[in-house]
């Protein structure tokens, strides 16, 4: 490519300044749209991963190979026979900070006056510190070892009237499936920030959830934190052979399998991210071959005159894509000065939400701050997206010129 | 005084012990034959009949449907709802431990589970499947008032809907007037009332029934048997799920 023809396009951008200027803000507006919203939305759900390993699942759970396919009924009769002695095999798992057996199952709460459906999680309250957050913050007491006692979240409590020390019914299906009612204790009141999970979920000791569930030595699951999500892969596989050895009928599952829920929601939300992306896109893309178009127009005497003196189709060609290019170069890199302070802010600092007020009522938990993750491959994906939508958009216009008759352009020229 | 009330403590006692004190003949096997025959009393073999139940729960409208039911034996039952015209054509089978629901907007029937509250009564699914106490339960006459004996079921396994049923019934007629059913922990989870007995399908039947929810104060669910009709048999397609949408 000669200089003279980069020379020329460059020149024919600087020209018409308030038509570049136009088309340069289309690609700006673009390609901070494109940061913004990829980086708000992994920002929003690396968040509400981070909260779900934190409340709910930590980062691997162990469970008999039949229970997952049904999962969604919390049976008690797929069950992990003997957790302890899982416990122990598990015990040197790199990275590990901390597991639990659990037992899960549908119940029945009520203040007698008035029952809701509830979700009895048997724990084992001083190694589940350990794992998630959701005891952090209790009014009351966090439950004993033993005894007919529940934690239960501050949206259920407000709901039933509970406080620590109220009295209540609880009520629930054996492992046989018969019918079992007894009266227990609010020993605490947690608060999450999340309605969902505090109307739903209610701890009591295992101990007590064995034997109100007739269970004996069972688990229906085993909970495992490590020090970060990154050493799942790693911990995984050496559970994996742990099992593989001497517990055949037991399978691992990660958080992200145990989240599959919620990263088809994130695929469906990207999705749906990228349909608006492409609408701003082809806005800019509509706006350059519009204002090219208009270009060719205007320059009809100037492209007869260059073809009359010998510059071949081709040259005039890619005269307009160049300029197209330069001009989507620029609106990128305005893009990208205008919006790296917001963007920056946004990761850094982030936005910050009152989540016992804004977050409590939607179906995920959200953080305090909601921070943006923005990686370099962001900026240079939308950069080139924009570019590539810049030079495609300047082709029409550039096959028109290169395409037009040399007599008739030179006549227009001199009307 | 110590004499009054030693009198007072004596009179108490031996008016307990003639109100409690048990019949010679209310035997263990004398309540084992008691529990077959209640069993009968309640439901002839095969039969078609009619119900409407009325669910009431504090705060919230009250619950009404209407059933017809076809039953075969202690296993087989199918219930059509015939109104409110909203539910009209939803149709409950139970055949042996498998519980179906057929709605006509779905063409599949779905299975339902026993645990779970029929059409939101107070009944579960489970109480208005099962009959057949005797496979289930060893039972035995505890106490006595007048004619009216307490029956004492207990479970002989673990895999059955109650620890204990408690069943005050009259002796001369053989007809349950009042039931209490406790879980593994050995409290009362929901109470039944018998009455209005008339009689149904060749024999005297309760023709109401009240379910109370003692784990929520003030709901309960009401029975009605409109009719009764006894049948000499159903064919067996009346039970396959397979045949619901017809």
């Amino acid at each position: 490519m000669k200089k003279e023809m980069i020379g020329i396009a460059l020149r024919n951008v600087f020209k018409n300044k308030r038509r570049s200027i136009l088309n340069m803000l289309t690609f700006a507006v673009s390609v901070s749209v494109i940061l913004l919203g990829f980086g708000m939305i992994k920002g929003q759900f690396d968040a509400i991963y981070t909260r779900m390993i934190d409340l709910r699942t930590g980062h691997i759970k162990i469970y008999n190979k039949d229970y997952p396919a049904v999962k969604s009924t919390m049976p008690l009769d797929r069950v992990i026979n003997d957790p302890e002695k899982v416990l122990a095999a598990i015990a040197g798992t790199p990275h590990m900070v901390a597991a639990s057996q659990r037992i899960i199952h549908p119940g029945i709460i009520s203040n007698s006056k008035k029952k809701m459906g509830i979700v009895i999680n048997g724990i084992d309250m001083e190694k589940e510190k350990k794992i998630l957050t959701a005891y952090d913050n209790v009014e009351g007491s966090l439950l004993p070892e033993d005894g007919a006692h529940v934690l239960c979240g501050k949206a259920l409590a407000d709901m039933l009237g509970f406080k620590p020390g109220s009295g209540l019914l609880l009520f629930s299906q054996t492992s046989g499936n018969m019918n079992n009612l007894v009266d227990a204790d609010v020993s605490g009141v947690y608060s999450i920030g999340f309605d969902a999970m505090e109307k739903a979920e209610i701890y009591v000791p295992i101990a007590f959830a064995r034997q109100f569930l007739d269970m004996d030595n069972k688990a229906t699951e085993i909970i495992i934190r490590l020090e970060n999500a990154g050493y799942v892969p790693q911990a995984k596989k050496y559970i994996q052979q742990v099992l593989a050895k001497g517990f055949p009928g037991l399978t691992v599952v990660d958080w992200k399998e145990e989240n599959a829920d919620l990263f088809e929601l994130a695929k469906a939300k990207m999705g749906s991210f990228k349909v608006m992306a492409l609408v701003f896109l082809f806005l800019s893309f509509f706006i350059i071959v519009n204002t090219m178009t208009m270009s060719v127009y205007e320059r009809t005497a100037e492209i007869g005159t260059l073809r009359a003196i010998g510059f071949e189709k081709g040259y005039i060609m890619q005269m307009f894509i160049l300029e197209g290019f330069f001009l989507s170069v620029l609106g990128v890199i305005l893009g990208w000065i205008l919006s790296a302070p917001i963007i920056y802010y946004l990761n850094v600092h982030g936005l910050v939400l009152d989540v016992m007020k804004t977050a409590s009522s939607t179906a995920m938990p959200l953080t305090d701050v909601l921070k943006a993750i923005n990686t370099p491959g962001d900026w240079i994906i939308s950069g080139v997206i924009c570019v590539i939508s810049g030079v495609l958009g300047a082709y029409f216009p550039a096959k028109m010129a290169a395409d037009m008759n040399v007599v008739n352009a030179l006549k227009r020229g001199v009307r | 005084m110590k004499k009054i009330a030693f009198l007072t403590a004596g009179l108490i006692a031996v008016f307990c012990a003639s109100v409690l004190a048990l019949d010679a003949k209310y035997t263990k096997a004398y309540a084992e034959d008691l529990l077959k025959t209640v069993d009968k009393s309640l439901y002839p073999a095969v039969y078609k009949s009619v119900i409407t139940m009325t669910t009431v729960r504090a705060g919230r409208n009250p619950l009404s449907n209407t059933f017809e039911v076809l039953s075969k034996g202690a296993d087989k039952s199918l219930m059509k709802i015939t109104a409110p015209a909203r539910d009209k054509g939803k149709k409950i089978l139970k055949n042996g431990d498998n519980l179906w629901m057929f709605m006509p907007d779905i063409s599949r029937p779905i299975r339902l589970s026993a645990n779970q509250s029929f059409m939101g009564s107070t009944f579960s699914n489970e109480d208005l499947a099962s009959s057949g106490w005797e496979d289930n339960y060893t039972a035995e006459i505890t106490k006595q008032k007048d004619t009216l004996i307490l029956l004492t079921l207990k479970a002989k396994k673990n895999d059955v809907a109650y620890a204990r049923i408690d069943m005050w019934l009259d002796d001369t007629t053989k007809i349950p007037t009042e039931m209490t059913y406790y879980g593994l922990s050995g409290k009362a989870i929901k109470k039944m009332y018998m009455s209005n007995i008339q009689k149904i399908a060749g024999i005297m039947r309760p023709i109401d029934m009240k379910m109370d929810d003692l784990i929520e104060e003030g709901s309960y669910t009401q029975v009605k048997l409109e009719s009764m009709e006894a049948l000499e048999s159903l064919p067996e397609y009346t039970f396959d799920p397979t045949q619901m949408g017809r």
